[in-house]
Order: structure tokens, then sequence, then C-alpha cells
């Protein structure tokens, strides 16, 4: 019995895991599990991009359903090919649905959620008045619900492009291939997202 | 002078760049949080539901559609009928002789019926008073 286990797992061992193209093939053709297999395996990979851009647990778990659902119904559009293609392809339809969702608070004006409380504004001022006469920019502590209410003053493009190029190091033509936008657009972007970005600690300075 | 504010400002600049940095940086998240959002329970459900349920909707506008295409196509025939019914009528309906006569109530109440003009009314009307004065 013992040794029919062990078999048993040594033959469960040998036998290797389908890869992400395999597991699409099988999800097209109507396997729920195989699906619920993608899901497991890069559900961390989109909440992690969903948190670059968002605070709140309920709106990544929100960009992890979209971004699955629209990756679900374009299963068919999916090409394949190399080893990582389909978290590239993947993360293309959750970097989408991250910047809808910016835009989509933009327009909603939730301009409030980037307003520092007094408390705030005054920490900021003091944290960079110290920092400046010290010259220690390194030692300055910013909270992550500090730090995203000023970058939620960015706009949604300018945000997303800083992102990905000082968080995710990307390079220019690594994001255009993401977001299928020119590097040129990229590039002014990312000159108009720094700028902007200054203006925006200037003000505390 | 110049140089010297032109420097501090680029000073300035490198210091905001440097902040800004700390500012995205900030936004990174430990392992354990994406874990929890990852995990969240009844997320992959929801999204099941949320297929299911897209999918009962496409179902549905395709069945919608092929209800219609399936009216109209019983609708031709019928529609064929007709159109050579009214073919029919336009081809073996008599011509009118008098086409003013075909003419609506508008040309009547604009003075053109059975084509008369201006000049014969005005004449008609003057023979109708010099017959008046003779008698």
């Amino acid at each position: 019995m013992a040794d029919k286990r062990k078999s048993d797992a040594g033959r469960s061992a040998q036998v290797p895991e389908p890869s992400d193209d395999e597991l699409v093939t099988l999800a097209r053709s109507g396997n729920e599990g195989a699906f619920s297999k993608l899901y497991d395996r890069h559900c961390k990979f989109v909440a992690r991009l969903g948190y670059r851009f968002f605070m709140r647990r309920e709106q990544v778990e929100e960009i992890i359903q979209e971004s699955f659902i629209k990756a679900y119904f374009a299963l068919g559009d999916y090409q394949g090919g190399n080893e990582r293609s389909f978290v590239a392809w993947l993360g293309r339809i959750s970097l989408h649905t991250c910047y809808d969702e910016l835009r989509r608070q933009q327009r909603r004006s939730e301009r409030s959620l980037g307003e520092l409380t007094e408390d705030e504004a005054a920490y900021l001022h003091l944290q960079l008045r110290d920092s400046s006469t010290n010259g220690n920019i390194e030692g300055t502590a910013i909270s992550r619900d500090l730090a995203n209410k000023l970058l939620s003053r960015l706009k949604p493009e300018d945000r997303l492009i800083l992102t990905l190029l000082k968080l995710e190091d990307l390079s220019i033509a690594e994001i255009a291939g993401l977001t299928g936008w020119t590097e040129a657009k990229i590039k002014m972007r990312s000159h108009r997202a720094q700028h902007g970005l200054r203006k925006i600690l200037k003000k505390f300075l | 002078m110049w140089r010297i504010r032109q420097n501090r400002c680029e000073v300035d600049q490198q210091k905001l760049d440097r902040l800004g940095e700390k500012l995205l940086e900030a936004l990174e998240v430990n392992d354990n949080d994406i874990k929890i959002a990852a995990t969240s329970p009844f997320l992959y459900r929801r999204i099941r539901v949320r297929i299911e349920s897209e999918e009962r909707r496409i179902t549905e506008d395709f069945g919608q559609w092929l209800a219609l295409l399936n009216q109209a196509r019983h609708a031709v025939p019928l529609m064929v009928m007709i159109a050579a019914i009214a073919s029919g009528l336009v081809w073996y309906t008599p011509k009118p002789i008098n086409p003013s006569s075909t003419q609506s109530g508008i040309g009547v109440l604009n003075g053109e019926l059975t084509g008369l003009s201006s000049e014969d009314i005005m004449a008609s009307l003057i023979g109708w008073d010099e017959r008046k004065e003779q008698q």
C-alpha cells in the first residue's frame, strides 16, 4: 500500500505542470479549471500592479476582477509564444484596466482624495525643509497614503509612465509595447510628468 | 550672481527629483498585502459569476438577433407580394387625361384649377362687367 502511494507520488511528481499556453488552449475550449489555474498563477502579479496605482484593497480587488474578466473574453486574441508572453499579455490588460480606472477617478473629479490634511501638509513641509537644510532627502519618511495623495494630482498617463519608468524600471521601448503609445509620446509624457511632480513638491518646499 | 542662482535652481531640481523618486518608492507594497488582496475570499467566484452573466447576456443578444433574422426571413415573401401588388397597381391604373386634374388641393387653392391663367380670369371678369353694363 505504502509502495503504491509512493509510486503514485513519484508519478505525479514526474507530470510536468502545464504551461500557460497549454492552459490558455484548454480555457479556450471551455475548461474552467484551466482558467482557474491561470488565475491562481498570476493573481498576485495583477494585485502587485494594482497596488502601484491604488491604495485600498477593494480597488485592487476590482482591478484583479476586471483584468481577469477582460482576459477571459480576450483569450481568443492571445497568440502565445515564448515563456513569459502570457504574463506580458495579462500585464498589458491589467495596465490598461488600471489606466481606465485612474481616468474614471479623475473624471469623477475625485480630487478630494488628493487633498492633504493640514497635518500632512505641515509634516511634508517640515520634512522637506529639514531635508533641504541637511541635504538628506533619503531620510525623509513618506507614508504610502501621503505618496498616493500627492501622486493622484498628476494626470493618469503621467502617473502611469512615471510608475513604469521609475518603479518597474522599464525602458521607453518596453513601455511603448505595454501601452501601445509611441516612444516619442512616452518621452514627452515622462518629461512632463517629471516637471509636474516637481511642481507639486515645490509647493511644500 | 546669475550663476549662483542657476546652480541653486539645479540643486533644488535634483532634490525634488530625488524626493519624487522617494514618493514613488513609498508606493511599494509588501508581499503580505498583495497576498491578502489576491487570496481574498470569493474573488474568483465573483469573477466566474461576472463571466457567466456576461456570457448569458451575449447569448441573449445573439438570440435576439437570430429571432429578428428569423422574423425577417418570414417577412420577406410577404414583402415581395406587397411590392408585386403595388407595382401591378401602378402598371395597370389608367393614366389621367388632364395632368392638372391629378394635382392636389394645393393647386386648387393657388388658382391653378383646370389650367386657367390669371389673364383668362381677368378677361372673363371684364367680359362679365361689360355684359352687365349692356344689360
